[in-house]
């Protein structure tokens, strides 16, 4: 059929209303529509856009049917677009307002006008080709070609170019209202295409959808629909929005990626709300897993310091007695002893006493020195006596006693002639009083420091340092009217064992003067004080290196410094001869026996062991449990949630991700669980915060090392295979 | 115009036993606008060969080429995120969001703000014959019929314009599955959707525009 006869047929059915269907013809489907045209359906569906072509709907599916005219139709369309007509220019003949052989006239110009400037581009290509340099002289040739341009040849392009520009920059957004409302893909680009139709701008859409991305006269476009309020009817209306899709590109980026950030946070909170049970489950076995591992720790460095701790706690003291146990001071107690006890690492804080009695010198008719020389001869008598007794004491028992009364009755007569009471030089001795050598205050009675006084410029060293000092009680001072700083004379006498019988004895020693250094107010004191007047241990020895006497000391006590050789103190103490008391054994002033109060401390040093041994060994089952939790938790946790992985990774969401998302929401609540466990550890239990802290540090590692090895699972795994098998 | 071009795909994968090939040598194409229907008996590979078409597989070899482009060389969460969008026979929806939710998810994955999304997830499931009613309920209180639907409405509310279904139907009552096999063909010729439905069920695949028919693995 000849163009004339399309116009023609065109023409008549023009009159009839050509947008009407055709109900008496027959009825195409848009598959059918496209093997006869040869046209594709997308091009179809663009020329309907355009508005060249409107096809009757279905009413029962909204199918289009393509009637017989709509074919014909089609074909012309082809026609005159493979002869480069404009699609606005095919609408006006379509419509009948242009002419076909007109419209094909015009066409017919324009593309002569192409020819000619593909040819003017051809010449200066062949020019260009020509030349022998591959430099060569540009501006000369954008002169020519500009002087071409100005008759209208294809490089006027440029100063479109510069229109088009200008043009761009005007339009960087722009806005218009609809007049129905748009709420599909599909309207909202028909209300484009109308819109740009209207504004006579080439419109090409390339990404279809609810933000679609399309060009107008080849600038790229985003576009959006918002619905605002009409002002004047308050109904609501669509406006759509294009803005230019360079800009809108970088701003999208950046509002992307803060977006995606806090999504990304929303989705973990909203996760965790979600999945209510899993999170609480997961919180509380971090919580308790930690607080277990604390308080468990906490024992076992609690144990391990009371143990430390122990000896000053629970104190072992020792103290020396006879062998029956009934006497622990006015004791024998041997130089043997005393330098064991001193020379051993296993014992301090050692309290010896030394007895003497003295008597204040008051001679009548004589005087001091006559009564102290007339004692010589009776302390040389006494000291061969002594001597003897050293013996017997140091083999106590051993004498018969017939044998000690024998001696005892052959020296009496000696020693009454000798005794200085009642005895030659007559010196009449009043006013006995009890004198103690110490080395610890604590001898004379508890807590008394509280209660001496020193003389100006006396301190405890200084005392233990002197030799011819003395502390004396308040009471005994007043007594006889003395103060400090005087000086007390007296006589002394030495406690030794009786010859016969278990009884004491006294022998005198030289006379002694010593200043008043120190005063211990007794008067309100609740025990009473050991002895009035009191000594440094070291003059008292010395006296009785003076005297040629043998020293033995009265008492002696002592806290072992390292309870824990105690066997190896009790072995050492063996050796000078010190026994475990016997009770009920012969009683007898030697210091024979050593009662030491070490079953409390036995007893709780038993128990203290035994917890720790059993806390230590069970130790590395306690970590392994924390380990395996740790480890193992996020392991069950995060598979019981696979498939809701691999519908993420289904709906396009990175692996990365999904990886981030469900590691973090499993290490917030693993840390906060974990947290909250320290806390408790570390409030109520006896662990200090740093290994608190580091409990929960190795928890949340081995937390972390499970969740990343169910996530590294995940990552392997086949999508695909999940959502099947779910 | 052809958008999914397949070029003598391969692939095969490893069970506990043997190695299996499920596709073998597979070329075929796919335009837009069209509903193809991919028959078959069970384990003629028709979902694995679905599960390549989504990017969920790697074929061991051919080329897979969407809209010019290698699916192989692209970012396949992209692609998924994108250009596709897959609906399954279980719906795959997630259980502790609700509808609306389950809409907005895809739009989300693209940075739409949360406001945006919801008004248009509502969109797309009014778009799918689903009332307000439904948009607040879980997946667990609704019906095979309103799930599929839903999924159908994530599918929409995703920027991709290409629709693979697996089994849409297979758990669906008759009248349900009708409905879901509309709004497919709906897809397909009114929005220009490239629609592939794997099904084993005669009466779907008849009312697809075009049928193909796989067997051991191949197209036959």
């Amino acid at each position: 059929m000849t163009v004339a006869a399309f116009a023609g047929m065109w023409t008549a059915e023009q009159k009839a209303g050509f947008y009407r269907k055709d109900t008496g013809g027959v009825c195409l489907n848009t598959k059918q529509i496209e093997e006869l045209t040869g046209i594709t359906r997308q091009n179809i569906r663009y020329y309907e856009r355009q508005g060249l072509l409107e096809p009757a709907r279905d009413t029962g599916n909204a199918y289009r049917d393509y009637s017989r005219e709509d074919l014909r139709r089609l074909k012309l369309i082809k026609m005159l677009r493979m002869l480069d007509m404009p699609i606005k220019e095919i609408g006006l003949v379509l419509e009948g307002k242009l002419p076909l052989k007109e419209a094909a006239a015009k066409q017919q110009e324009v593309l002569l006008r192409q020819q000619k400037q593909i040819q003017a581009a051809v010449e200066v290509c062949a020019n260009i080709r020509k030349e022998k340099s591959e430099v060569i002289d540009v501006d000369g040739y954008l002169d020519r070609m500009e002087h071409m341009a100005g008759s209208g040849s294809v490089f006027a392009r440029i100063v479109d170019d510069y229109k088009q520009v200008a043009e761009e920059e005007r339009q960087r957004q722009f806005s218009f209202y609809t007049d129905r409302t748009v709420n599909t893909a599909g309207r909202l680009e028909e209300e484009l295409q109308k819109w740009a139709k209207e504004g006579q701008r080439k419109f090409r859409m390339v990404h279809p959808g609810r933000y679609p991305e399309f060009t107008l006269d080849g600038v790229s476009y985003t576009a959006v629909c918002k619905v605002e309020q009409d002002q004047e009817t308050k109904e609501p209306r669509t406006r759509i929005v294009c803005s230019r899709e360079e800009d809108e590109k970088v701003k999208k980026e950046v509002r992307k990626n803060r977006r995606a950030v806090f999504q990304g946070i929303y989705s973990i909170g909203a996760n965790i709300r979600r999945h209510r049970f899993k999170s609480i489950l997961n919180g509380v076995i971090s919580m308790m897993t930690v607080a277990v591992l604390i308080f468990y720790l906490g024992n076992l460095v609690s144990a391990r310091q009371q143990f430390e701790e122990l000896p000053e706690a629970i104190p072992v003291r020792a103290v020396v007695m006879n062998g029956a146990g009934n006497l622990n001071s006015g004791l024998f107690i041997r130089q043997e002893v005393l330098d064991m006890v001193y020379g051993s690492p296993y014992i301090w804080k050692i309290r010896e006493t030394a007895e003497l009695v003295g008597h204040m010198a008051q001679a009548e008719g004589g005087d001091m020195e006559e009564a102290m020389r007339a004692e010589e001869p009776l302390q040389a008598a006494e000291r061969a006596g002594a001597e003897e007794l050293a013996q017997v004491a140091d083999g106590a028992g051993t004498e018969e006693p017939s044998q000690a009364a024998e001696r005892a009755g052959a020296e009496e007569p000696a020693q009454a002639d000798q005794d200085p009471v009642g005895g030659a030089g007559d010196i009449p001795w009043e006013d006995e009083f009890q004198i103690l050598g110490i080395n610890d205050l604590e001898s004379v009675y508890k807590d008394c420091e509280k209660d001496l006084t020193w003389a100006d410029g006396w301190n405890w060293e200084k005392f233990q340092e002197s030799s011819d000092v003395c502390i004396a009680g308040t009471t005994f001072l007043q007594g006889h009217n003395l103060e400090p700083g005087d000086r007390l004379s007296c006589s002394l006498e030495h406690y030794i064992r009786a010859a016969i019988g278990l009884g004491l004895e006294r022998e005198g020693l030289k006379p002694l003067e010593m200043e008043i250094v120190g005063v211990i107010d007794d008067t309100e004191a609740e025990e009473s004080m050991a002895a009035e007047v009191m000594l440094p241990l070291g003059a008292v020895r010395q006296i009785y290196e003076e005297n040629d006497k043998v020293y033995f000391a009265s008492s002696l006590r002592f806290t072992v410094k390292e309870p824990m050789k105690l066997n190896e103190l009790k072995q050492d103490l063996r050796e000078p001869g010190l026994t475990s008391v016997v009770p009920g054994s012969n009683e007898n002033y030697a210091g024979s026996a050593l009662r030491m109060e070490d079953d409390v401390f036995i007893q709780a040093s038993l128990g203290l062991e035994k917890s720790i041994s059993l806390l230590e060994g069970f130790l590395p089952f306690v970590l392994l449990i924390v380990v395996l939790s740790g480890y193992i938790v996020p392991h069950l946790l995060l598979q019981g949630r696979k498939g809701e992985y691999a519908i993420m990774r289904a709906l396009g969401t990175s692996k990365r991700r999904s990886t981030l998302v469900f590691f973090a929401e499993h290490m917030l609540l693993a840390a906060c669980g974990g947290a909250v466990g320290t806390a408790i550890g570390a409030i109520f239990g006896t662990a200090d915060i740093l290994t608190a802290w580091m409990v929960w540090g190795i928890f949340l590692c081995c937390y972390t090392l499970g969740a990343a090895a169910a996530l590294w699972m995940f990552g392997r795994m086949s999508i695909a295979a999940v959502l099947t098998h779910q | 115009m052809e958008k999914i071009r397949v070029e003598n795909v391969s692939y095969s994968y490893q069970n506990k036993y043997q190695k299996i090939k499920a596709v073998k040598e597979v070329s075929c194409s796919f335009e837009a606008g069209n509903m193809y229907a991919i028959t078959g008996e069970s384990g003629s590979g028709k979902s694995t060969f679905l599960s390549l078409l989504a990017g969920l597989d790697c074929p061991e070899s051919g080329k897979i080429l969407v809209e010019g482009e290698n699916l192989l060389e692209m970012d396949r969460d992209a692609y998924r995120r994108k250009q596709i969008s897959v609906v399954y026979q279980a719906f795959h929806l997630f259980p502790l969001l609700n509808a609306v939710e389950n809409v907005m998810y895809p739009m989300e994955l693209q940075g739409i703000s949360r406001r945006e999304a919801r008004e248009q997830a509502e969109e797309c499931l009014q778009e799918v014959g689903l009332g307000k009613k439904i948009f607040h309920q879980y997946p667990k209180m609704m019906s095979g019929g309103e799930q599929q639907r839903v999924a159908i409405a994530r599918a929409m509310a995703a920027q991709g314009r290409i629709l693979l279904a697996d089994e849409p139907t297979g758990n669906l009552d008759s009248e349900n599955e009708e409905h879901i096999v509309e709004l497919l063909k709906m897809l397909a010729h009114e929005r220009d959707y490239l629609v592939i439905v794997v099904t084993h069920n005669p009466e779907v695949a008849r009312q697809a525009d075009v049928c193909m028919k796989m067997k051991d693995g191949r197209m036959v």
